[in-house]
């Protein structure tokens, strides 16, 4: 681990506790943050900080909260590199890599607008095909998507 | 894959064997099929929007397997324009009925429906998502007119789906499911009605050898099976545009020269002007066969469904 943490990073407004995701592409550091943090929650938002991994990154610090695994997993779809730091006392007490989630249930809406879960009362659902590129499946339409195209409920 | 009680939705749910095996029981169909072996049995028949040849078809092999229907046909008029939710509607029927047969607007409606009921759904369409019973008819007069060319040994079974590869539903069940088989395919379309990326890298995966070309003519008399679609005008914003692509893609008498023994054209029906009626009074015409061979897969599957595969 020689990119593990750039230091900094923590030093310019630190949390005690919390979380801290880390090595997210710059340009979906908005959406990671609009996927995991509530209307009331701390956040911390740094773009385009250096990295010796990604050349830039975005990091989010939110104060307070420790995720699930299914909650980290669904920020893999648009940051698959991602590294989610769990705070306590100011210091990281665990490390996780997010991993591709085998499937979702509810968070997203079905992007496709003939499919039955945008007409009647149903938790969406979809499947994700682990091949590289990965890419997303409505469990019901059965119509393919990328991440860029999901929008959160 | 064991059938009995299980819903037919999707024909991505089925592996090469569980192919294979329902074609089996819809030739067993054929010869066994008149017999009233699910008296006493009621299949709902619920059609959210019409679809007269689909519906007849499911009806009358229920019909003659000495099964009784309920339902409705008029799709709008019932109670989902008073917002009745899909899940009550079903719930509802599962107990008047055995066996469900659901055609939908909405993509992913049948699979909900399997969701909402312990009994068996049968998808007879959901939007442009599935037609499952489509695709196994389809196979089926495939196998029944090249059943030689199946086995994997022989030289591959050689198709050409022409029209609208693009939109079209059937085609891309077809050749999914075709794709376990082996076999050779050619895609004869208009620039903008090609095949979508994502089914050409289904057959890149399995090893399918396939080939995209323009023009009908060179292709016709290099395959055994010419599966023809309709062209849909409001795929075209120009009008003018439209009548040129059809005549592109319209099959005529003097096309049908010097191609190979056993030639057949399929077509999933209705046609409007893909193939001549002079077409229709010669060998190569299968499709109104291959609407029939929709009665035997029919009989079949709701047979499955409802007490397991039948003997020999
Ligand atoms: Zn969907």
């Amino acid at each position: 681990m020689t990119d593990s943490v750039d230091k900094p990073t923590y030093e310019v407004q630190g949390i005690e506790y919390g979380t801290v995701i880390d090595h997210i592409p710059s340009a979906y550091t908005l959406k990671v943050v609009e996927l995991l943090s509530g209307l009331e929650d701390k956040v911390l938002i740094g773009i385009n900080f250096d990295s010796k991994r990604m050349g830039r990154k975005g990091v989010v610090k939110i104060a307070n909260r420790i995720f699930t695994e299914d909650e980290v997993n669904m920020i893999a779809l648009f940051a698959p590199q991602a590294t989610i730091n769990v705070i306590e006392d100011g210091k990281v007490v665990q490390k996780i890599q997010v991993k591709i989630p085998k499937s979702m249930h509810g968070s997203f809406r079905c992007p496709n607008p003939q499919c039955i879960t945008n007409h009647q009362d149903v938790v969406t659902h979809f499947l994700i095909d682990q091949d590289q590129p990965f890419f997303i499946r409505c469990y019901y339409c059965e119509r393919q998507f990328v991440s860029d195209e999901l929008k959160l409920i | 894959m064991k059938l009995k009680y299980k819903s037919i939705i999707s024909i991505n749910d089925f592996s090469k064997d569980d192919i294979v095996y329902i074609l089996k029981q819809a030739y067993r169909m054929e010869r066994h099929g008149n017999e009233p072996i699910l008296q006493g049995k009621i299949m709902a028949s619920l059609f959210f929007e019409p679809s007269t040849r689909t519906r007849l078809s499911f009806e009358t092999a229920m019909l003659r397997l000495g099964g009784t229907i309920i339902g409705f046909a008029e799709g709008d008029s019932t109670s989902t324009k008073k917002g009745e939710s899909l899940y009550d509607t079903i719930k509802m029927v599962s107990r008047y009925a055995d066996v469900i047969v659901i055609r939908h607007p909405l993509e992913g409606a049948a699979r909900l429906a399997s969701e909402s009921s312990s009994l068996p759904v049968i998808n007879a369409g959901d939007g442009t998502n599935q037609h499952p019973t489509q695709t196994f008819l389809d196979l089926y007069s495939i196998f029944k007119t090249h059943p030689h060319l199946v086995k994997q040994k022989n030289r591959p079974l050689d198709i050409a789906f022409m029209g609208d590869l693009k939109y079209g539903r059937t085609v891309h069940s077809l050749l999914t499911a075709l794709s376990f088989f082996n076999c050779r395919m050619w895609f004869v379309s208009h620039p903008t009605l090609t095949i979508p990326d994502s089914y050409l890298q289904i057959l890149t995966k399995r090893n399918i050898e396939f080939y995209q070309v323009e023009a009908m003519e060179d292709v016709i008399r290099k395959v055994d099976v010419l599966y023809a679609t309709r062209i849909q005008a409001e795929r075209f914003p120009d009008p003018i545009e439209y009548e040129q692509v059809k005549d592109l893609y319209r099959l005529r008498r003097e096309n049908l020269l010097n191609t190979r023994e056993g030639f057949k054209i399929m077509h999933p029906l209705p046609r409007v002007t893909e193939i001549e009626a002079e077409i229709d009074k010669t060998e190569a015409a299968y499709y109104f066969e291959q609407a029939a061979n929709g009665i035997p897969v029919r009989k079949a599957l709701l047979y499955l469904v409802l007490k397991g595969g039948l003997r020999d």
